[in-house]
C-alpha cells in the first residue's frame, strides 16, 4: 500500500510504506489514520528538500529501525563522534548551507534521527577548527557585538587555551 | 596512616541534575534576545540537542564570540553540565551558584595548572602556636586535625586557627584519624583509640587499642581497622547497648517533719546508648615494627620488614606480600588496583593488588619518603628532603618538584584543587600549607621545577 505526501508547495509524491516508516511521524500517523489512501500534508517542508528526504529514505529503508530509547540520553553515550559517516551518506549530504539547513529542519520535523544526525553532524565538522570570523563568514552570521563586549568575552573565553 | 580519599564517603563525585538556571550574571546575556538568527533557519534548540553535543570544549567556547544569540548558546547550561559529566567533574561548595560552563571553565583551568604546574602557596594556622600538626584530613566540609599537644580540631571552611569543634579526650600525641559521615575515629601515641559522633563532637567510646601507638585507624563495611606500631593489626565491632539506670529521689526533708503521709519517693529510670568498641580479630602482620595502614576494599599494611602486606578487611586473612623495598616501609595508599608504597629507601613503588608484581619504581626524593596519596591522574609524596612531588604515576615520570623548604613533610593530602601538606618547620608546624592549582593564582604565582 502506497503513501502520498504533498510538500508545502502542493507536489505530491507517492512513496512504500516501508519508505514512509523511516520517519517516526509518519510512521504514528499511519498507525492512527489506518489505510486511508489520503495524500498527507507537509505543510513545513518543501518539494525539492522532501525528494532529497525520501531519497535518504528509500536509500535506508532496509537498515533497522534504532529503538526510541537508544542515543536519546546524550549523558548516556559518552562522547559523541562526528566523524563516522558512512560514503553515500557523506556524497549525500553535500549540499549547499542553506539546502542542509532545510533538511535538518526537516528531519527534525519528520523524525528522522539518523538523518538528523548526519545534518547535525556535518554541520559540526564545519564548525570545526575554524575561527570565529571563519564561521561567521561561512554561515552568514551578522555580528552584533560591540567591540567591548567581544573583549569582555575574549577574556572569559581565554581558559580554553589552556590544558 | 593514609586513607584514600577517594575511597572516603564523604566525597561527593554525584553531579546532581541541572538546577533551574540561575539568573545570568553576565550583563551581556541579560539583554533581551535579540531577533538575530542563529544558524540559517534552524532554531537554538536544534543546534544545543543536536549540533553542539557534537564539539569540544575548545571547538564550542569559540561559538559564544560569534554573535548574542549565539553567547546564549554556547554556554547554554546543559550542554556544559553534559560536559561536566563526561570529563568527570566533582561538584563542591565551589560550584555553588555558578553556571556550568564557569564550573567547567574552572575544572579545565586547574587540570591545565596541575599539568604545567602553576600554583600559589598560602599558609593556614590551624592550631595553636607551640603545638604541631601531627595528622588531618579533609573534605568539601570540614577539616580534621589532630596534635602532638593531643587536641583534635574539627573547622569548617574556610580554615582558620579558630576551630569550629574542639574535641577534647586525648592526653597524649593524636597519630591517627579516620572518618565516615557519622564518625570520626582517632589513635594516639599510647594506644588509645577513640570514637567521635562527628556532629556534637561527643566522645562515643574509647579503647586501649594496642600497646605502643596506634599508627592507623580506618573503617571497612561496618568494621573498624587499628594498626598499631608494635605490628598487631585489629578489627573491631562498634556495639550499641542500652542500659537502665534508677535513681531514687526521696522528697525533702521538710516534708517528712510535716507529714509522714506526704513523703513520697519518687523513681526515675533513664536508659542509656552505651556504645563500645568489642575487639573481633587481630593479627601479627610484621615482624618488627607496623608503621602505616590503608584501610578499604583492602587492608595494607607496610613495616621495619620492608614488605607491602595485604589483607581481606573484615577477616583479616593474609592476601599478599610485596617484596621489594630495601628499608622500612612508611606509607601506603590505593588506588583502583594499585597500591603505592614509600619508604625509607627514599622510593615509592607501584604494585598490582591483584598479582603483586611491583609495575614502576619513583625514584625522585633524596630523603625518606614518609606520606604519600593518589589520585586517577596523580600521585603525590613528601618526606624528609622537605620537597611534595607530583608524579604523573600512570607515566611513570615526575611531574613536578614542589620545594615547600619547611621542614620535613609528615602529612598530605590533595584534590583537583589543591595539595595539603603538613610540615615539621618549627614556624609552619601549627599551619597547614596549602599549595592551590585553583584558577586566578595571579600572585604568588610559582612555576614548579619539573
Amino acid at each position: 500500500m502506497p503513501v502520498v505526501l504533498q510538500a508545502s508547495d502542493n507536489q505530491q509524491f507517492t512513496i512504500e510504506k516501508a519508505v514512509a516508516e523511516r520517519s517516526m511521524l509518519l510512521k504514528n500517523m499511519l498507525e492512527d489514520v489506518g489505510e486511508a489512501g489520503e495524500p498527507i500534508p507537509l505543510p513545513n517542508v518543501a518539494g525539492s528538500i522532501l525528494k532529497k528526504v525520501i531519497e535518504y529514505c528509500e536509500h535506508h529503508k532496509e537498515d533497522p529501525v534504532p529503538s526510541a530509547e537508544e542515543d536519546k540520553d546524550a549523558f548516556e553515550s559518552s562522547r559523541r563522534k562526528a566523524d563516522d559517516i558512512d560514503e553515500w551518506d557523506a556524497q549525500f549530504i553535500k549540499v549547499g548551507n542553506e539546502e542542509l539547513f532545510e533538511i535538518i529542519l526537516a528531519a527534525n520535523y519528520l523524525d528522522i534521527k539518523p538523518l538528523l544526525d548526519l545534518g547535525c553532524k556535518t554541520v559540526a565538522n564545519m564548525i570545526k577548527g575554524k575561527t570565529p570570523e571563519q564561521i561567521r563568514e561561512m554561515f552568514n552570521i551578522e555580528n552584533d557585538f560591540t567591540p567591548e563586549e567581544e573583549d569582555q568575552i575574549r577574556r572569559e573565553n581565554e581558559w580554553a587555551a589552556d590544558a | 596512616m593514609s586513607s584514600g580519599k577517594f575511597k572516603n564517603p564523604f566525597h561527593k563525585p554525584h553531579i546532581p541534575p541541572p538546577s533551574p538556571l540561575p539568573p545570568p550574571t553576565q550583563d551581556l546575556i541579560q539583554e533581551p534576545q535579540p531577533p538575530t538568527p542563529a544558524l540559517g533557519p534552524l532554531p537554538p534548540t536544534v543546534l544545543t540537542a543536536h549540533i553542539l553535543p557534537y564539539l569540544s570544549p575548545t571547538t564550542l567556547l569559540p561559538l559564544s564570540l560569534l554573535n548574542k544569540t549565539w553567547l546564549s548558546i554556547a554556554r547554554n547550561d546543559s550542554l556544559w553540565h553534559r560536559l561536566c559529566v563526561l570529563h568527570g567533574v566533582r561538584v563542591g561548595p565551589w560550584t555553588d551558584g555558578l553556571q556550568w560552563w564557569e564550573v567547567f571553565r574552572i575544572f579545565w583551568k586547574r587540570r591545565g595548572n596541575w599539568k604545567r604546574g602553576v600554583y600559589g602557596v598560602k599558609v593556614v594556622e590551624v592550631v595553636g602556636i607551640g603545638d604541631s600538626v601531627n595528622c588531618f584530613k579533609y573534605d568539601a566540609d570540614v577539616l580534621l586535625v589532630g596534635t602532638r599537644r593531643h587536641r583534635l580540631h574539627l573547622h569548617h571552611f574556610p580554615w582558620t586557627s579558630v576551630p569550629h569543634l574542639s574535641l577534647s579526650g586525648h592526653t597524649h600525641p593524636i597519630m591517627c584519624l579516620a572518618t565516615t559521615q557519622q564518625h570520626l575515629l582517632t589513635g594516639d601515641a599510647t594506644g588509645t583509640m577513640m570514637l567521635w559522633n562527628i556532629f556534637t563532637g561527643g566522645l562515643l567510646a574509647v579503647v586501649k587499642a594496642h600497646e605502643g601507638a596506634v599508627v592507623g585507624v580506618g573503617f571497612v563495611s561496618g568494621v573498624v581497622v587499628s594498626a598499631g606500631v608494635n605490628g598487631q593489626v585489629k578489627t573491631w565491632k562498634i556495639q550499641t547497648r542500652v542500659e537502665t539506670e534508677t535513681i531514687i529521689r526521696e522528697h525533702q526533708k521538710g516534708l517528712r517533719k510535716i507529714s509522714k503521709k506526704l513523703q513520697k519517693r519518687h523513681v526515675e529510670v533513664f536508659e542509656k546508648e552505651i556504645v563500645e568498641f568489642v575487639h573481633a580479630n587481630h593479627i601479627v602482620a610484621h615482624v618488627g615494627d607496623c608503621f602505616c595502614v590503608w584501610v578499604g576494599e583492602w587492608v595494607v599494611t607496610g613495616g621495619l620488614d620492608w614488605c607491602v602486606k595485604t589483607w581481606m578487611p573484615t577477616t583479616l586473612a593474609h592476601h599478599r606480600t610485596f617484596r621489594g623495598h630495601t628499608d622500612s616501609v612508611t606509607c601506603v595508599a590505593v588506588h583502583a588496583n594499585w597500591v603505592m608504597s614509600g619508604s625509607l629507601d627514599k622510593s615509592i613503588r607501584q604494585w598490582d593488588l591483584q598479582t603483586g608484581a611491583c609495575l614502576h619504581t619513583f625514584l625522585g626524593h633524596t630523603k625518606w619518603v614518609k606520606t604519600l596519596d593518589v589520585s586517577e591522574e596523580w600521585l603525590v609524596s613528601g618526606g624528609w628532603d622537605e620537597c611534595v612531588l607530583v608524579w604523573n604515576w600512570k607515566e611513570g615520570k615526575l611531574g613536578h618538584r614542589i620545594d615547600v623548604q619547611k621542614g620535613p613533610v609528615v602529612a598530605l593530602q590533595f584534590d583537583e584543587e589543591k595539595i595539603v601538606v603538613g610540615c615539621r618547620g618549627e614556624d609552619v608546624q601549627n599551619a597547614l600549607i596549602v599549595v592551590d592549582f585553583g584558577e586566578d593564582k595571579h600572585e604568588n604565582k610559582n612555576q614548579a621545577t619539573s
